[in-house]
């Protein structure tokens, strides 16, 4: 009897174990991938760009941590331009939100910075910007899978990453940030009125503007100084919307999207890829036609045999005809 | 017969073998021209497509994943890719290299983008419904008639994705058509107007991996 209780006992304990490994977290996995950040540009080398690693996504591709709050539409993770704008749309939060990274590594002379020690994962890695001469070299946010694979298939396990940037010639003179707002929701009718966004001077909360019909969705910052790195964020991302920020020069766009579907109507929809416009037969009427693919060839044999028929009569064949010959006589006179 | 007569029967055979001769001229004069736009677009065509696919391979992406997997195959639903040319969207070329033939492929069908480049009709390659019209001129379909079963069309789209094809059959429709055009089970359709221009002949092709 006591050793069936212990057994019972057993079992539970041993049930408990499994479902506490179930709940550690992936950090707590083994930790024997490297990656390596380059920074390099046509400068050479950019040194003391401080990068910032965070485990933004668990190897499923699902947000965790503090960004599992966020409301960011993750995508199928496969377009490399996807990729691009969840990197740019996740640092902008892990700044403006003040993120906690996992590692914080300075470039050193070499334009490397260097993370050991990493569970598997998909991470962010963010840096800041670093000015050669008159000329600011900005890396742009980017996502990793750790570890990663070979173009052979085999598991990267130190991986190395060339990160791309912007460059921009300081000017003497101060600059302006735009944004703008753009809703991908079908004109839902409970759309927000306005939202909020958040200015960040160097990943620090510096001014908050409200975006609405009123100012057209966009508002623009003037006498900003030239040597810091500017980001937004959406402060209390409407519920239903997912938010999408991207930069392009100095205009920043805040995308919202959501799924309402409007009321169909009776729209003619093509069905296969949208509308394709379509010219209907020559011959007009109701009833459709294939366009008219042809070069008009038809009349050339016969304008020729006709013509040449005719010139032929005219040359050499009426002479001979009685009524003909008659006639000519009567000229002839 | 008159003299009068016989100068006026002369001088109509005059006039007409001058309005075949004429119409024979205005046809080669177009043709040219379309073959002269054709050439033009798909030169700048490829430019702008080999500079999209090089800016968008990205070596991240290398690391990423073991074999990144084509939009369309995620999504074939998805508006074909397209570049813009003179004004008019591409989305991408057919090539039939028994005819020597490669041209560009309008995203849309008219009489103007006709007298430039073959046209979309209707569907999309990623869904394997798509049909291409072109006009008889000697420079685009004038010799489709002549393909044969099992010959090879290739179309490329806008970001250098590669799609082969078969023929399958050799068809001639009716221009009322339509739905028979349009509905087909074949992976790819391409027609131009007969001699005449009361039929359409019809290629169908089946796609290859």
């Amino acid at each position: 009897m006591l050793d069936r209780s212990r057994s019972k006992i057993l079992a539970v304990l041993l049930m408990a174990v499994f479902c506490l490994c179930g709940m550690i977290p992936a950090s707590a996995e083994s930790a024997n991938y490297s990656l390596t950040v380059k920074f390099n540009t046509e400068s050479g080398a950019v040194s003391g760009s401080e990068f910032k690693l965070y485990y933004a996504l668990t190897p499923a591709g699902e947000l965790t941590g503090e960004f599992a709050d966020l409301k960011v539409e993750v995508g199928d993770l496969y377009s490399s331009e996807e990729l691009n704008e969840l990197a740019y749309t996740l640092a902008s939060y892990a700044a403006g939100e003040e993120f906690k990274a996992e590692k914080t590594v300075t470039s050193d002379s070499a334009g490397k910075a260097e993370f050991q020690g990493l569970p598997a994962g998909i991470y962010l890695v963010s840096g800041t910007s670093a000015q050669i001469g008159k000329i600011m070299y900005t890396p742009k946010p980017v996502l990793v899978r750790i570890p990663g694979n070979s173009p052979e298939g085999e598991t990267v396990c130190d991986v190395e990453l060339e990160v791309k940037y912007d460059r921009m010639d300081i000017p003497d003179e101060p600059v302006s940030r735009t944004v703008k707002k753009v809703w991908e929701d079908n004109n839902d009718p409970n759309r927000p009125k306005s939202i909020k966004v958040e200015l960040l001077e160097n990943g620090k909360s510096c001014d908050q503007v409200e975006l609405s019909e009123k100012n057209n969705w966009t508002y623009t910052w003037e006498e900003l100084s030239p040597e810091s790195d500017w980001q937004v964020t959406e402060k209390d991302v409407p519920d239903s919307y997912t938010v999408k920020i991207t930069l392009d020069g100095s205009e920043f766009t805040i995308t919202n999207k959501n799924d309402y579907t409007p009321p169909k109507d009776n729209s003619d929809v093509d069905g296969n890829n949208g509308n394709i416009g379509r010219p209907n037969g020559p011959t007009g009427g109701d009833e459709p036609k294939l366009p008219q693919t042809g070069q008009l060839w038809w009349p050339v044999p016969l304008l020729m045999l006709t013509g040449l028929t005719l010139l032929l009569v005219g040359m050499f064949v009426s002479p001979s005809l009685p009524s003909s010959a008659s006639g000519d006589k009567n000229d002839q006179d | 017969m008159t003299r009068i007569k016989r100068r006026i029967i002369i001088i109509s055979g005059i006039l007409l073998i001058s309005a075949g001769a004429a119409l024979t001229a205005y046809n080669v004069w177009d043709d040219y021209r379309a073959s002269r736009s054709s050439a033009a677009v798909l030169k700048e065509f490829n430019k702008q497509r080999e500079q999209l696919v090089e800016n968008t391979s990205d070596k991240n992406l290398e690391v990423w994943q073991e074999e990144p997997l084509p939009d369309y195959l995620l999504d074939p639903d998805m508006p074909m890719p397209t570049i813009t040319v003179d004004g008019y969207r591409y989305v991408g070329t057919v090539a039939i290299p028994p005819l020597e033939l490669e041209l560009p492929v309008t995203e849309e069908c008219d009489y103007d983008r006709m007298k430039i480049a073959v046209c979309r009709y209707s569907g999309s390659v990623y869904k394997d419904n798509m049909v291409i019209c072109g006009h008889n001129y000697k420079s685009q379909f004038r010799d489709l008639k002549d393909l044969q079963i099992n010959d090879e069309v290739i179309f490329v789209d806008a970001v250098g994705n590669e799609f082969r094809y078969l023929v399958d059959e050799i068809d001639t429709l009716s221009p009322t058509a339509v739905e028979d055009m349009i509905s087909s089970d074949w992976d790819l359709t391409l027609f131009t107007c007969n001699y005449i221009g009361n039929a359409r002949v019809t290629i169908r092709c089946n796609r290859v991996e």
